[in-house]
C-alpha cells in the first residue's frame, strides 16, 4: 500500500461516489463497492475519472485498504512473496504506484483528497530492473539524432541519448506512442522505441511520443509472460492494462499511432484479445506499426482489422529469429535454416550492438547487408545477398 | 575457453586491453594521444581527421555540435558493449562504456586556465541549462527542464487548491523535490581539481541517484577560452547486473592513465603545466 495522511481533520467541499456519480464521471466502481464508505474532494473524483480502468481498479481496491485501516502507518511497497510473481495474470505487487492522500473528517470518515503518482514508484529503479511498474511515459526528444541506417560510434552514442528517460503521465497525451519488448528496462525502453516510433513514422517527425512500458521481470519470467499471453485465456496484466488504456484512448476520441516491438507485439496481440471480450467496440481511430514481431503477424492483423485498427507497416527482417520462429511468422525449412545461421547475432556470443537483426528497426534488406558489409561480416551479407537474388522483387 | 571465462566474470565484452589502438590528435600547439582498445561495436566509421585547428576565428562555432548542455567539438568516439555471459534475449546488452575526447569553450568572462573559475563553470553550466528561464522546445537539449517541471506543478497546485485540496507549503516542496529527482535534474556535486600525468585537471561527475548510469569528466584548459573534455559514459542498461559495472570502472581508470598531451610548440601558459 501506498498513502500519505495530509494531517488535516477538517474537509471541505468532498462528496461520496454514488452510482449516478460513477456512471457521469465514467468510474466503473468494483462489485462489492459500498457506497458512502468514503469521500472524495472534487480533485480526487476528476483524478480518478481521469484515469483508464485498470488504474481505476487498483487505486480503487488500495482506497479500500485506506479506509478499513484509515490510522494505520504500515506502508508495504513490495511483495515479500517470490512465487506473486510467476502467475503474471495477478499484479505482481502489494501496492500500485498512485498514492492516496487523505484525511479524516470530523466524523471519522476518510476522504480522499488527491490521487497522484508516488515519487518512489516511478521511473528506472535504481539496481533493480524488476521493482519497475507497468506505466505510461510522456518520452520527448532531447537530441536531434535519428537511426537511418549503417552509424558510426559517434552516431550510436547519440542516438542514445536523443530522448530523455520520460515523465509519467496518466493517459497517452500525444499522437504517438510505443510498447517494448523484453529485457528492456525503463531507460532503455525511453531511447529505443524512440527510435522504433521515429523509424516506424518518420515523414511525421515525432518530438515526443507516449511509451507504455512494459517491465521486464527478468528473462525467465519475460518468457512465462509471454508464454502466458499467447496460450493462456486470462492474459497478463500488462496486456490487461494495456487493453485499458487502447479503451480509454478510442473513448477520448483520440488518434493514436502505435509502434510495438518484439514481445510488445504480444503484449498488444493479448491486450486486442482482452479488450474484445471485455470492453467490445471498434478501435478504428488506432493505427499501428509492427517491429520485429514477437507475435504472430496474420492472427494479429486479423484480430486489429475485425477491431478497425490500421496497420501502416510489418518490418520483419526476413533473419531475425523472433519473428520467423517464436512468433511463427515464418515456420518454413528456408526460414528455419535462416533464423538458425543468424540465431547468433541476436542470441550468441556475436551479438554485438549493431549486426543484431533484431534489436534496432529494419530498414529493408538492402540497407541491413550494407550493415552486415560494413561490420565486417562478409559470409552473413552473401547470405542476405543470396537471399535477395533468390526473392528478387519479392522482399523489401 | 571464452564462454567459461564470460560465465566466471559474468559478463561478455567490454574493452580488451590486449588489443589496442593508438590515436595521435594534433590540437594546435599540443599533441595528445591515446592508447585505446577496440571498440567491439560493430559501426561505420568516416575518416579520422587528426589536425583541429581550434583557435582558427569561427572555427569552433563552424563545427560544434550541441549534446544536453554541452556544446562541443568532437574529436573522437569510442564505445564498447557489455553483455550477457551466455544466453542473450533481446540483445542481452548489460551496458555500454563510452569515451568522448570533446573540445569546448568557455564563455566571456570565464578564464579557462584557472582551474577554479572552471571548476565553477562546468557545474553552473548544468545548472544554468536545465533551471533556465527559457523552456525549450523537444529537440532543443532538455534546456529548462528543471523550470518546466516546476511551472508544470504550480498549474497542477492552483487547480488542485480550486477543487478543495490545496497543497501544503511541506508537501509542495517534497512533491517538486521528487519530481525534479525522478525525471529532471538535480544539482551536481561540485567538481575538484585533480593530478593526471603532471598536469592539473577538473574532474566532476554527471550522476543522479535515481540510476547506476552516470558520466565522469576530465577537463583540461587549453588556453583561456578552450578546454580539452574527456568524457566517461556508464551507460546502464540492467542495473541489476554489477559485475561488468567494477570492470568499466577498472578500464576507465586504465584509459585515462594512457592519456599523453605535450605541447609541439610554445604556446606560451605558463599556468598549464602543474607547477611541480
Amino acid at each position: 500500500m501506498s498513502w500519505i495522511h495530509t494531517g488535516k481533520t477538517q474537509a471541505f467541499n468532498y462528496t461520496g461516489l454514488d452510482k449516478n456519480m460513477a456512471q457521469e464521471h465514467g468510474i466503473r466502481l468494483p462489485a462489492q463497492y459500498l457506497v458512502n464508505k468514503w469521500q472524495l474532494t472534487h480533485q480526487a473524483l476528476l483524478m480518478l475519472a481521469s484515469l483508464n480502468d485498470y488504474d481505476q481498479q487498483q487505486v480503487m481496491k488500495e482506497i479500500e485498504y485506506v479506509t478499513r485501516y484509515p490510522s494505520t502507518t504500515y506502508s508495504t511497497k513490495h511483495s515479500l512473496n517470490p512465487f506473486r510473481r510467476i502467475y503474471r495474470t495477478r499484479y505482481p505487487f502489494r501496492c500500485y504506484h498512485y498514492l492516496i492522500e487523505y484525511r479524516t473528517a470530523a466524523n471519522g470518515q476518510v476522504v480522499i483528497d488527491d490521487i497522484l503518482f508516488d515519487q518512489s514508484l516511478q521511473g528506472a529503479k535504481a539496481g533493480n530492473a524488476a521493482a519497475e511498474r507497468t506505466m505510461l511515459y510522456q518520452v520527448k526528444r532531447k537530441n536531434p539524432s535519428n537511426y537511418t541506417g549503417p552509424a558510426s560510434q559517434g552516431d550510436i552514442n547519440s542516438l542514445q541519448d536523443a530522448w530523455d528517460e520520460g515523465k509519467p503521465v496518466h493517459q497517452v497525451v500525444t499522437e504517438h506512442a510505443a510498447v517494448n519488448g523484453m529485457q528492456n528496462d525503463q531507460r532503455k525502453a525511453a531511447w529505443l522505441m524512440g527510435a522504433h516510433a521515429h523509424a516506424a513514422y518518420q515523414s511525421d517527425g515525432i518530438s515526443a511520443y507516449t511509451l507504455f512500458h512494459n517491465p521486464s521481470d527478468g528473462w525467465k519470467l519475460d518468457l512465462a509472460e509471454c508464454i502466458f499471453d499467447k496460450a493462456s485465456r486470462s492474459k497478463s496484466h500488462n496486456a490487461q492494462h494495456l487493453a485499458a488504456v487502447l479503451a480509454q484512448v478510442q473513448q477520448q476520441g483520440k488518434s493514436v499511432k502505435w509502434v510495438v516491438h518484439s514481445q510488445g507485439a504480444i503484449v498488444f496481440n493479448a491486450a486486442l484479445v482482452h479488450y474484445r471480450r471485455h470492453y467490445g467496440g471498434q478501435l478504428h481511430r488506432q493505427q499501428l506499426t509492427i517491429h520485429g514481431s514477437g507475435a504472430n503477424v496474420s492472427k494479429l492483423t486479423q484480430i486489429a482489422n475485425s477491431l478497425g485498427i490500421k496497420i501502416v507497416a510489418v518490418r520483419n527482417n526476413p533473419f531475425d529469429v523472433v519473428p520467423n520462429l517464436a512468433g511463427g511468422n515464418d515456420l518454413s525449412a528456408s526460414s528455419l535454416c535462416r533464423s538458425i545461421k543468424f540465431c547468433g547475432l541476436v542470441f550468441g556470443k556475436d551479438s554485438e550492438p549493431g549486426v543484431s537483426p533484431h534489436t534496432l528497426p529494419y530498414l529493408g534488406i538492402e540497407t541491413y547487408k550494407q550493415q552486415l558489409l560494413m561490420f565486417g561480416q562478409h559470409k552473413k551479407a552473401d547470405q542476405v545477398q543470396k537471399y535477395i537474388n533468390k526473392h528478387a522483387g519479392k522482399v523489401s | 575457453m571464452q564462454p567459461l571465462k564470460n560465465w566466471w566474470q559474468g559478463f561478455a565484452g567490454g574493452p580488451d586491453f590486449n588489443r589496442l589502438q593508438k590515436l595521435s590528435i594534433l590540437l594546435e600547439g599540443f599533441s595528445l594521444q591515446l592508447t585505446l582498445p577496440y571498440s567491439n561495436i560493430s559501426s561505420d566509421e568516416p575518416p579520422k581527421q587528426v589536425n583541429y585547428p581550434f583557435r582558427s576565428n569561427g572555427w569552433f562555432e563552424q563545427h560544434r555540435q550541441q549534446k544536453d548542455q554541452h556544446k562541443y567539438v568532437p574529436i573522437h568516439t569510442e564505445g564498447w558493449c557489455y553483455l550477457a555471459p551466455l544466453l542473450r534475449f533481446d540483445g542481452g546488452e548489460y551496458g555500454w562504456l563510452w569515451l568522448n575526447v570533446w573540445l569546448k569553450k568557455v564563455p566571456e568572462g570565464v578564464d579557462a586556465l584557472d582551474r577554479q573559475a572552471l571548476a565553477l563553470h562546468v557545474i553552473n553550466e548544468h545548472d544554468q541549462h536545465y533551471n533556465s528561464a527559457k523552456i525549450g522546445a523537444e529537440g532543443e537539449y532538455g534546456l529548462g527542464r528543471n523550470t518546466e517541471i516546476e511551472s508544470e506543478l504550480k498549474e497542477y497546485a492552483e487547480l488542485r487548491a480550486s477543487r478543495g485540496s490545496p497543497f501544503t507549503a511541506e508537501r509542495y516542496r517534497d512533491e517538486l523535490q521528487g519530481r525534479i529527482n525522478n525525471y529532471g535534474y538535480p544539482p551536481l556535486q561540485p567538481a575538484k581539481l585533480i593530478t593526471l600525468q603532471g598536469f592539473e585537471w577538473v574532474f566532476y561527475q554527471e550522476k543522479y541517484d535515481r540510476h547506476p548510469t552516470r558520466t565522469d569528466f576530465y577537463c583540461l584548459p587549453l588556453s583561456r577560452e578552450f578546454y580539452l573534455t574527456i568524457r566517461f559514459k556508464h551507460r546502464v542498461d540492467n542495473a541489476g547486473e554489477k559485475s561488468w559495472q567494477k570492470d568499466a570502472e577498472n578500464a576507465q581508470q586504465k584509459i585515462i592513465k594512457t592519456i599523453n598531451i605535450s605541447m609541439t610548440r610554445d604556446v606560451a601558459l605558463p599556468k598549464l603545466q602543474l607547477q611541480q
